[in-house]
C-alpha cells in the first residue's frame, strides 16, 4: 500500500487559497474605511424592514397626479435620449470600429472621447452642467445623452468588431464603395446586436432617468428626493413603486423585442 | 437465489400524459450482464432512471437487496444509490475537474457533506481511484482535464467513477451510443470485464443489437413502455427483433438490424 | 415570381419586424421629444458659459484639498468593494435556491419574484431610503449599494446555474452524492467562471455608483463633488471630476487586460442600475 499523498491536481490549489485570503483582507481593510460593522449591519435590519413596512407601505395613491407629469417626462426623457444616444453612436462606432474606420487616427480619438464619457457617471454630468445650463429637462437630457454615447460608442464599436470580415473583403473584392460595404457586409450582420445593446442601454437610462431628477435634472427624482426630505414617505413609496412598474415594463419589452430579433 | 434486484409493475406516466412505462416486471440475479433493446423513446432511458430513482416511477415497486427502493427516506435513498453505479451517454463528467476528481465522485456518497465540499478523500480512496484508473487504462491521465479527453477516455472516466462506488450493480444507459464502432467495442470491452471480475450485476442499455448478442447473458427487448422479450441471446430470433424495433415504415432500420445480427452470430 | 423585384437576405418576417420597430421607435422619439418641451434659453451663450467653466475646471485645477478628495475617493472605493463582496457572498448562496434545476419550483419562483423587485428600484433610491433611516454616512450607502447589487447577482448566478447540464446534476445524484454535494462538486465547478465575471462587471457599476452616492448623504467623493460645485468652486471641482474618472478608467482598463468582459452575457439577458 502506497502511504505518499496523491493530489487532485497538478498546480496545487495555492492560488484559490491566495484568493481566498486577498478578498478576506479586502472585506477587513474596506470595511474599516467605511465604518462598515457587520454586527450593526444585522441589527438595523428589523429597524429597516420595519421603517420600509410601516412607513412606507402602503402607499399612498393620491399621491400618483402629483408626479405623474414627472414620471411620464422621465420615461420620454429615458426614449429621446436612447434613440438620440444610439444615433451618434452608430456613427462614431462606424468611424472607430477596425473594419469600417476611414482613418486609424480616428480610433483612438474616439475611443478615447467615449472611455471620458462613460467613467463620469450621468448624475456627476448633470451637476457639471446645471451651472452653465440651468436646472431643468434640457440638462437630464444631456447627461443621459452623454452617458449614453460613452456606452453605446464602445458596446457598438465591440460587436462591429466582432462580425466576420469575409462579407467585407467579397464587397471589396466585387470594387463595392465603402458606404455599400457598410450596406451590404457590416450593417446586416451586426444590427440584431446594435438593437439589443440599446434595448440593454434604454433599461438603463430608464433608472438614470429617475435618479439625475434628484440634483436637478428633471423627471420623478426630484418628487422622491423632496417627499422623502419631507418625510411623506407613502408618497415617495407611491412614486419608487411607480418607477419599478415602469422598469419591469420596460424590462419585459425589451426582452420580447431581444427573443424576437436574435 | 434471491434476485438482487426485483422490478415489479413499475408504471411511469410523464406530466404531459406520455406513458414511459406501462407495467414492466423482472428480476435480476447476482452476475447477470442484462442488455435491455428497444428503439429510441422506448423506455429504455426512464426504467434505468426508476431503478435508482432519477426518477420516481408512477406506480410498481422495485426491490433492491431487500430494500423497497420507492419507499425509502432520502438519508436510506443515498446508501442505496451509491450501491448502484451509472454510467451515461454523454459521460456527464464533470468538465472543468480533473480525472481523478471525476473518478472520486463516486465516493461522495460515502462522505459527510463537509469532507465532500472540501476534497477531504481518504488517502485510501485516492489510490483506490488510481488502482480503478489503472484498470481501464487511463493512469496516465489522472491530472487531465476531462474536456480534454476523447469519448472513448470520458466513457471510461464515467466507468471508472462508477466503479469508486464499490457497486453490486451497474446501470449502463447507452454507453457505446456517443462512441464510433472501434471505441464501442473497447469501452464494452472494459465494462464487460469490470463486472465479470468484480462480480457486479450489470443492466445495459443498448441500441445495437450485435452488441447486446456478442456480451448479455440475457436479453429484455422493450416497445411503448412494455417488456416484449426476455430470455437468452439465442432465442432472440429475426421476428422478434422485427417486432421490437420495426414498425413497418422503417424497411431500411430492420434490414440493417438483421444485417448486423448475421454478422454478429 | 417577379424576377427583377430585389432578393431579400433577410426572412420576410425579420423585415416586417424591423420596419415596424424602425417606425414605431421613430414615433415614440419625436412624441416623446414634442412632449417634453424642450426650452433653450440663453441658447449659445449657454454653451459659451459651459466652455468657460470647463476651461476653469480643467486648466486652472486647484489640488490644494487633495488630501480630502483622496480620502473620499478611498471611501467610496471601499463602500464599492465592500458591497460588492458582500452581495456576491451572499448571493451566491442564494442563487442555489432560486435556480429552477436544482431548487423547488416555489422557492425559486419566490426568489426570482423578490430579486426582480427589488432590482426595478434604482441604487440611489435604495440608498436615499437608508439614509433617511440612518442618517448621512457611508454605512448607508454600503447598505443601499449591497441590496440592490444582491438581487442584481443572485438572478445573474441562478441563471448561469440553469445553464449548467442536466447530466452533471444526474450523475452526482445516481453516485449517492447529498444535494449540498451536488452542487459543490457538479454545479459550481461549471459556473465558477460566471461567477467572477458577473461579481467583476457588478464592482465596475458598484463603483460608478458609490461614486455618487454623496449626492444623497451616502459619503464618498460625490459629496466632495457636490459641495465644491455648489458654491461653484469650479477649479476644486475639475480635480474631483478627474478623480472620479480615473477611479472608474482604470478599473475599467484593468479588467479589460484581465478579460473580465462579460459583454456578451448582458446582451443575452440582464438588467442593471
Amino acid at each position: 500500500m502506497q502511504l505518499e499523498y496523491l493530489p487532485l491536481r497538478k498546480e496545487k490549489s495555492l492560488y484559490t487559497w491566495i484568493g481566498v485570503i486577498i478578498v478576506g483582507l479586502t472585506t477587513l481593510v474596506t470595511g474599516y474605511i467605511s465604518e462598515f460593522d457587520v454586527l450593526e449591519a444585522f441589527r438595523v435590519i428589523p429597524g429597516v424592514l420595519n421603517f420600509i413596512f410601516t412607513d412606507f407601505l402602503p402607499p399612498a395613491v393620491k399621491a400618483v397626479p402629483d408626479f405623474w407629469g414627472s414620471l411620464l417626462d422621465t420615461v420620454y426623457m429615458a426614449i429621446v435620449s436612447t434613440v438620440t444616444g444610439a444615433t451618434i453612436s452608430l456613427i462614431l462606432a462606424l468611424l472607430c470600429a477596425t473594419p469600417t474606420t476611414p482613418h486609424p487616427l480616428f480610433k483612438v480619438t474616439i475611443r478615447a472621447f467615449a472611455s471620458l464619457l462613460r467613467n463620469i457617471p450621468a448624475l456627476a454630468w448633470t451637476i457639471i452642467l446645471v451651472p452653465a445650463f440651468g436646472i431643468g429637462k434640457t440638462v437630464g437630457l444631456m447627461a443621459l445623452i452623454i452617458g449614453s454615447v460613452g456606452d453605446m460608442t464602445r458596446f457598438f464599436t465591440e460587436s462591429i468588431e466582432e462580425i466576420d470580415l469575409g462579407g467585407i473583403e467579397a464587397m471589396r473584392a466585387v470594387g463595392g464603395s465603402y458606404w455599400l460595404m457598410l450596406k451590404g457586409g457590416v450593417l446586416p450582420q451586426c444590427v440584431p446586436a446594435l438593437v439589443s445593446w440599446t434595448l440593454y442601454n434604454l433599461e438603463l437610462n430608464i433608472r438614470a432617468s429617475t435618479i439625475i431628477g434628484m440634483v436637478g435634472g428633471g423627471g420623478i427624482g426630484f418628487f422622491i428626493l423632496s417627499t422623502i426630505k419631507l418625510f411623506r414617505y407613502d408618497h415617495a413609496a407611491m412614486a419608487i413603486l411607480a418607477v419599478a412598474i415602469v422598469v419591469l415594463f420596460v424590462e419585459f419589452l425589451s426582452k420580447n423585442i431581444r427573443e424576437r430579433i436574435m | 437465489m434471491k434476485p438482487i434486484l426485483s422490478v415489479k409493475d413499475v408504471k411511469k406516466i410523464y406530466g404531459n400524459g406520455t406513458y414511459a412505462l406501462r407495467g414492466v416486471s423482472f428480476d435480476i440475479y447476482e452476475g447477470e450482464f442484462v442488455a435491455i433493446i428497444g428503439s429510441s423513446g422506448s423506455g429504455k432511458s426512464t426504467l434505468l432512471r426508476c431503478i435508482n430513482q432519477l426518477i420516481k416511477p408512477t406506480q410498481g415497486s422495485i426491490v433492491f437487496k431487500g430494500t423497497a427502493v420507492e419507499k425509502v427516506n432520502k438519508c436510506e435513498l443515498r446508501k442505496i444509490r451509491r450501491e448502484i453505479g451509472m454510467i451515461f451517454q454523454h459521460y456527464n463528467l464533470i468538465d472543468r475537474l480533473t480525472v481523478i476528481q471525476n473518478v472520486l465522485h463516486g465516493r461522495l456518497g460515502y462522505m459527510s457533506d463537509f469532507h465532500g465540499i472540501f476534497d477531504l478523500y481518504s488517502k485510501e480512496d485516492r489510490w483506490n481511484a488510481y488502482r480503478i484508473l489503472e484498470r481501464v487504462g487511463l493512469e496516465k491521465e489522472i491530472h487531465k482535464r476531462a474536456d480534454q479527453l476523447s469519448g472513448g477516455q470520458k466513457q471510461r472516466v464515467g466507468i471508472a467513477r462508477a466503479l469508486a462506488q464499490n457497486p453490486s450493480l451497474m446501470l449502463a444507459d447507452e454507453p457505446i451510443a456517443s462512441l464510433d464502432p472501434v471505441t464501442s467495442g473497447a469501452v464494452m470491452d472494459y465494462l464487460y470485464r469490470i463486472c465479470r471480475e468484480d462480480k457486479i450485476s450489470a443492466i445495459v442499455s443498448l441500441h445495437q443489437v450485435d452488441f447486446a448478442l456478442k456480451y448479455a447473458t440475457r436479453i429484455i427487448g422493450i416497445k411503448h413502455g412494455l417488456i416484449v422479450f426476455d430470455g437468452k441471446p439465442k432465442e432472440l430470433t429475426d421476428s422478434i427483433i422485427d417486432q421490437i424495433y420495426v414498425q413497418g415504415k422503417d424497411e431500411f432500420a430492420k434490414n440493417e438490424l438483421k444485417l448486423q445480427r448475421a454478422i454478429a452470430i | 415570381m417577379n424576377t427583377t423585384g430585389k432578393i431579400s437576405i433577410i426572412s420576410e418576417k425579420q423585415r416586417v419586424l424591423y420596419t415596424l420597430l424602425f417606425i414605431g421607435t421613430l414615433v415614440l422619439y419625436f412624441f416623446s421629444l414634442y412632449q417634453l418641451k424642450l426650452e433653450f434659453k440663453g441658447g449659445w451663450e449657454n454653451v459659451l458659459k459651459a466652455l468657460s467653466f470647463a476651461k476653469r475646471m480643467l486648466l486652472h485645477m486647484d489640488l490644494s484639498d487633495w488630501k480630502d478628495v483622496l480620502t473620499a475617493a478611498m471611501e467610496s472605493i471601499s463602500i464599492a468593494v465592500l458591497a460588492t463582496i458582500i452581495s456576491a457572498t451572499l448571493a451566491f448562496f442564494v442563487s442555489f435556491a432560486a435556480a429552477s434545476n436544482v431548487s423547488l419550483r416555489v422557492v425559486s419562483n419566490l426568489c426570482k419574484a423578490v430579486a426582480a423587485v427589488v432590482r426595478a428600484v434604482p441604487t440611489l433610491i435604495w440608498t436615499l431610503i437608508f439614509v433617511a433611516y440612518l442618517g448621512l454616512g457611508p454605512f448607508p450607502g454600503v447598505l443601499g449599494l449591497f441590496f440592490h447589487s444582491f438581487a442584481y447577482l443572485v438572478k445573474a448566478f441562478s441563471q448561469s446555474i440553469e445553464e449548467v447540464k442536466e447530466g452533471n446534476i444526474e450523475a452526482l445524484k445516481a453516485t449517492g452524492a447529498s444535494w449540498v454535494q451536488t452542487m459543490a462538486k457538479g454545479v459550481y465547478p461549471p459556473i465558477t467562471t460566471a461567477v467572477i465575471s458577473w461579481t467583476a462587471l457588478r464592482f465596475e457599476f458598484n463603483l460608478g455608483m458609490s461614486s455618487i452616492l454623496g449626492f444623497v448623504g451616502a459619503g464618498g467623493i460625490g459629496m466632495e463633488l457636490s459641495n465644491t460645485m455648489r458654491i461653484f468652486d469650479f477649479e476644486k471641482a475639475g480635480f474631483v471630476v478627474l478623480i472620479i474618472f480615473l477611479m472608474s478608467f482604470s478599473v475599467e482598463m484593468l479588467f479589460h487586460k484581465l478579460k473580465l468582459n462579460v459583454d456578451k452575457c448582458i446582451v443575452k439577458d440582464s438588467s442593471n442600475s
